[in-house]
């Protein structure tokens, strides 16, 4: 194939914008309005790409979403897009683009040598390979060579999509003629119409074809068109691709600018028109894939819109009409074209070679056309363009629950009507041909005749099917190396359900997704169990339609916006006071205060706590209030401890379980009144515990009776621990009510709200000092006063993480894990005592929920200074080595001055007093299984 | 690691951000807000709002006490200046909690008003919706109108990532 440029041609591009890039290292010219495509066309290269698994040759064969071989790696300046179709990627200055799986490059590749090894890589190769023995040592090579582009991990696209929420009336995919039809209608009604096309224009198919609409060019029905959806409040958006069909109506739309970052859209439509067109199927002879053969219409369209002639001794392939226009202007363009028609009865084509009944069974080459066969004679060509029928483009369609008829006039898969809300138009319905498009797009919405054109209606086209018998290689999916042989392989060997084909052969995979390859294998695959087609079926149609870079999915919700982090009311005055944080729980918290290594600060932090007193903020623990006549009963059942038995003015320790009986969150329930709750769930577990309430608020106790507000963010908590704590309090200014180990009271605080729970985290004695958000920064600063005479310090969350270790108070997902029941943790008392129903309580009793292999919590005590690592697994110190477990917090005790540890032990309280192994990175050091309580055993500071 | 470096664009009442053709500003906090579940009937007859409940998108009153419906039995009840109602269960079927400053407003006032709401929401706002509660840019927030443009009712604590979300918009 010899590309070239016409003189007149090429609707499409400006050439008094030239543009450079290089591909493979070689600088190809074009002009603005070119797609790499079109430019490499023009400038006659013809390898464009290496198959998937032979590393055959490849050149262009469609001319947009359809195109299953020109795919590139390009690089626009720090810029990388992997994987960007040749035929729809617009070409600009300076852009790097290089050919994918392929060594060095797409011309020389030297995987070629692959092709000759054909008949050891049959259908299904990879499932047959990776069954044999030693696979695991030539997986990493097969896997190397396989695939299309490579990310370049160090390049990270920035995040700057938004993602926008669209709302209209009426959707129309698809401005080629049956659209236009369609949206000048209904604008022509008052519809406000959103006209959305992929294309850079309105037109479609208009643009390659031409055509009269109302006397005129059909450009000007075109204006008229846009002029009438403007006018009646609509949009037009091109260079828009809907790419997926969802629930309700909801689109998904790719919206590529050339003035900004991209834009995804969810559309949500009360009416939607498909008029999405047809693709072009290819015919089926040997060495049908390459270089230089190409779909009739994708020659058209580089001719008509880019000016790009892509040979200069032409043979047309087909059995319809429509390709006869295309040989004319090709013709008059220039080249010597023959045209080959399976029909016997076909029309005349005037001064233009003919060849009627004419079968083309093989093109010959090496890495491009240099002849076709054709009724056994060779005729010397340097391209072959082809037509074996049109597909209707029905992905939409059938991703919103639309199902397919055949249609044997049409020779095609066409959409059932009142299988989905969808109103399918012109060839996307099946109904070929200028004047079907433009009649079947304005009886939607429009009165009377509609627009009127002198174009013909094209014949049925002559069915055009593979020829099993046929010899030599005829690929069916370009893309996935799939030949009409792997089908038979395929049935043969039992897979004949065409979804088992697919993934057997990878017929209709990756980005390709069958666009013109489906056909093809449900046609040989019907032909080869000798079924219908109707019998054969489909495979699932599911979006996206054509790749959409993760970069517009994921959208602007990436770094510092994916999975925000909740922030304190105080940060600013913790910033103040030197606070470093980190993230706990979803929550942007004080991991320690000042300057200096955060371990030795933390120790400083732990160590005056308990000598002193220490402040940490707590704000972030959760304020659910359940509130109602029913609140006791929902708290019952949601929780493994019973709370319907606590007084008012009483907190309780409690557990929330899943289902399977795992402990899912710990927390303090507070009582306020007889119907007034307040569960304060882990920080990281609020919204998940509110949800469960809801569930069984809804589902079980009763909606009317018992309600649940979260006020979590609206108060804040400073808790004050240590044995000044009463000094510190007192100091002040704050009078505390005599208050019992988990008591709580709400009292003004000058004349505000204040809540205290004497509550403690730590072991010693603690009080929460709950106040309104408005009201934080006073109490934060008379605590700070108050804190700092007496000595004391604020403490950030890793003091706190080894006070409470010390102590063997758990911290959920942290010393649990996926299996861990409330009796691995030492509490069996409601699981023998309560006989009422609570959540995950059958789960308790299962032969898993009883074994006595369990995991359970124990401490860990060890001698040196060295501090054992979190995850050490813990293993017999005789015999066998296997995990019993591991440990799950592990720091050095400033007050007891020496480490500690919590583990998850296989039947742990049974071993405590013996020693077991703590195996980490190759070595072992004993440890002595001991309380999870390492300090102040007694409790005595508690009340201290 | 130092972790403060997390998104950063704080919002006080007497600094509107200006992005391009938004401006988002933080309205002063009501004088006490409350929320509220049970019989609505009887909460707007039992509180003396002087402009009922509203919906998604329906307008503020400029004065007098409010609410906006954040479910079919629940609504953020709103009192221009402090007023005392009891917390708890109410014999007549609704609960009351005091929701101190669980919500911030913000305005979003400007011709890109209504685009960057279209950025941020999940769903079509201009259904009508007895809740005025929606997901926008993944948090859970009241959508009201004000005088001047839309008003947010943004969680507290999310109140930093939405105004640098609300920042970064195209």
């Amino acid at each position: 194939m010899s590309g070239s440029r016409h003189a007149e041609l090429g609707r499409f591009i400006d050439r008094s914008q030239p543009r450079s890039f290089t591909f493979d290292g070689q600088r190809i010219a074009g002009f603005a309005g070119d797609t790499l495509a079109s430019a490499l066309l023009a400038n006659g290269v013809h390898i464009l790409g290496r198959s998937f698994k032979y590393h055959r040759p490849r050149g262009l064969w469609g001319m947009g979403a359809d195109e299953p071989n020109a795919i590139f790696d390009v690089r626009l300046g720090q810029e990388h897009r992997p994987n960007q179709r040749a035929t729809t990627t617009l070409l600009e200055d300076a852009m790097v683009v290089t050919s994918v799986n392929a060594n060095p490059n797409a011309a020389k590749d030297r995987f070629r040598l692959m092709d000759r090894l054909h008949r050891f890589l049959p259908a299904g190769f990879y499932y047959k390979t990776f069954m044999a023995l030693d696979w695991i040592r030539y997986e990493p090579m097969i896997r190397r060579m396989a695939g299309l582009g490579r990310v370049d991990p160090g390049y990270a696209p920035p995040a700057d999509v938004p993602h926008l929420v669209a709302v209209c009336d009426l959707l129309i995919v698809g401005a080629g003629p049956s659209g236009l039809a369609a949206a000048h209608a209904a604008a022509q009604s008052g519809r406000a119409v959103w006209l959305v096309d992929d294309a850079a224009q309105l037109g479609g198919s208009l643009h390659r074809r031409g055509g009269q609409i109302d006397g005129a060019d059909w450009t000007a029905f075109a204006d008229a068109t846009r002029y009438a959806v403007l006018n009646a409040g609509g949009r037009i958006l091109c260079n828009t691709t809907v790419w997926g069909a969802f629930d309700h109506n909801v689109f998904s739309a790719w919206v590529r600018r050339l003035d900004g970052p991209d834009q995804h859209m969810r559309i949500r439509a009360a009416e939607v028109v498909v008029a999405t067109g047809a693709i072009e199927r290819p015919l089926w002879f040997a060495n049908n894939d390459l270089p230089g053969v190409m779909s009739c219409e994708a020659a058209l369209e580089f001719l008509q819109c880019y000016g790009a002639l892509p040979g200069q001794r032409i043979l047309i392939a087909t059995a319809n009409d429509a390709s006869y226009t295309v040989a004319s202007a090709l013709a008059k363009a220039g080249a010597e074209v023959t045209l080959v028609d399976q029909r016997h009865d076909a029309p005349d084509a005037d001064d233009i070679t003919q060849i009627k009944s004419g079968i083309l069974t093989a093109a010959k080459g090496k890495t491009h056309v240099q002849s076709a066969v054709v009724n056994g004679q060779d005729i010397p060509c340097d391209a072959i363009f082809c037509s074996g029928g049109y597909t209707p483009t029905v992905h939409l369609w059938c991703q919103s629950g639309g199902k397919l008829d055949w249609d044997a006039d049409q020779d095609a898969l066409v959409p059932r009507p009142g299988t989905s809300s969808l109103k399918p138009i012109g060839a996307a319905a099946g109904q070929f041909g200028l004047k079907a498009a433009l009649a079947t797009g304005h009886a939607l919405f429009g009165n009377g005749n509609g627009p009127e054109t002198d174009a013909v209606t094209p014949r049925a086209q002559a069915p055009v099917r593979p020829d099993p018998n046929l010899p030599g290689r005829q690929w069916i999916d370009m893309q996935n190396d799939v030949t009409l042989k792997d089908v038979g392989l395929a049935a043969r060997e039992g897979f004949t359900s065409v979804e088992h084909l697919k993934r057997y052969t990878t017929l209709g995979m990756a980005t390709d997704q069958g666009r013109t390859s489906n056909f093809a294998g449900l046609a040989a695959m019907a032909a080869v169990t000798g079924r219908t087609i109707p019998e054969t079926g489909t495979t699932t149609y599911r979006p996206p339609f054509e790749p959409v870079p993760l970069s517009v999915i994921a959208g602007r919700r990436r770094g510092d916006l994916f999975n925000p982090l909740k922030r304190l009311s105080l940060e600013a005055a913790h910033c103040d006071m030197g606070a470093r944080f980190r993230e706990y729980g979803g929550w942007l918290r004080p991991a320690v205060y000042g300057v200096g290594a955060e371990a030795d600060l933390a120790q400083k932090e732990a160590k005056i706590a308990r000598d002193i007193a220490g402040i940490f903020d707590a704000s972030p623990l959760g304020k659910l209030e359940v509130i109602g006549t029913g609140a006791g009963k929902l708290l019952d059942f949601t929780g493994y401890m019973r709370m319907s038995t606590l007084k008012p003015g009483r907190a309780r320790y409690g557990f929330m379980l899943a289902e399977s009986g795992i402990v899912y969150d710990d927390g303090v329930v507070l009582r306020l009144d007889e119907n007034r709750f307040i569960v304060s769930a882990s920080s990281s577990h609020v919204d998940g515990v509110r949800a469960r309430l809801e569930d069984a608020r809804q589902d079980r106790i009763g909606h009317r009776h018992v309600y649940i507000h979260d006020v979590t963010q609206g108060l804040v908590t400073l808790t004050v621990t240590g044995p000044k704590t009463l000094d510190v309090i007192a100091g002040a200014g704050i009078d505390l009510p005599d208050l019992p180990h988990m008591g709580v009271v709400e009292t003004p605080l000058d004349g505000h709200f204040l809540r205290v729970a004497r509550i403690s985290f730590t072991g010693d004695r603690s009080y929460e000092l709950t106040v309104p958000g408005r009201n934080a920064e006073g109490l934060r600063a008379r605590l700070d006063a108050s804190l700092k005479n007496a000595g004391g310090k604020w403490i950030g969350l890793e003091a706190v993480m080894i006070l409470r270790a010390e102590k063997g108070f758990i911290l959920i997902g942290k010393d649990t894990d996926g299996n861990t029941m409330p009796h691995d943790l030492g509490w069996v008392g409601p699981m023998n005592k309560r006989d009422d129903e609570y959540l995950g309580k059958r789960a308790l009793f299962t032969p898993e929920g009883q074994s006595e292999t369990r995991r359970q919590w124990v401490g860990l005590r060890v001698t040196g200074d060295a501090v054992p690592e979190t995850g050490s697994h813990l293993i017999p110190t005789d015999g066998p080595r296997r995990s019993l477990g591991f440990i799950t917090s592990s720091y050095f005790s400033p007050n007891l001055g020496r480490p500690i540890a919590l583990a998850l032990l296989e039947n742990g309280r049974a071993l405590v007093g013996t020693t077991v192994g703590c195996f980490n990175d190759g070595s072992v050091r004993n440890v002595e299984v001991v309380d999870a309580c390492a300090f102040d055993p007694d409790w005595s500071r508690l009340n201290g | 690691m130092d972790e403060r470096d997390w998104t950063d664009r704080p919002l006080a009442p007497e600094t509107p951000i200006v992005l391009g053709d938004l401006t988002v500003t933080m309205l002063p906090q009501a004088g006490s807000t409350y929320l509220v579940s049970g019989k609505m009937d009887e909460v707007v007859g039992a509180f003396g709002l002087d402009n009922g409940i509203i919906c998604l998108l329906e307008t503020q009153p400029n004065a007098g006490s409010f609410g906006i419906r954040t479910g079919r039995n629940s609504a953020l009840i709103i009192y221009p200046d402090a007023h005392e109602l009891v917390p708890g269960w109410h014999p007549a079927g609704f609960a009351v909690s005091a929701a101190f400053e669980t919500y911030e407003t913000i305005l979003l006032s400007g011709p890109g008003s209504a685009m960057a709401l279209a950025q941020g929401g999940v769903a079509d706002i201009n259904a009508t919706s007895k809740s005025a509660m929606l997901r926008f840019a993944g948090v859970s927030v009241l959508l009201t109108q004000g005088e001047n443009g839309y008003l947010l009712w943004v969680p507290k604590a999310q109140l930093t990532y939405m105004t640098s979300f609300l920042s970064g918009r195209n």
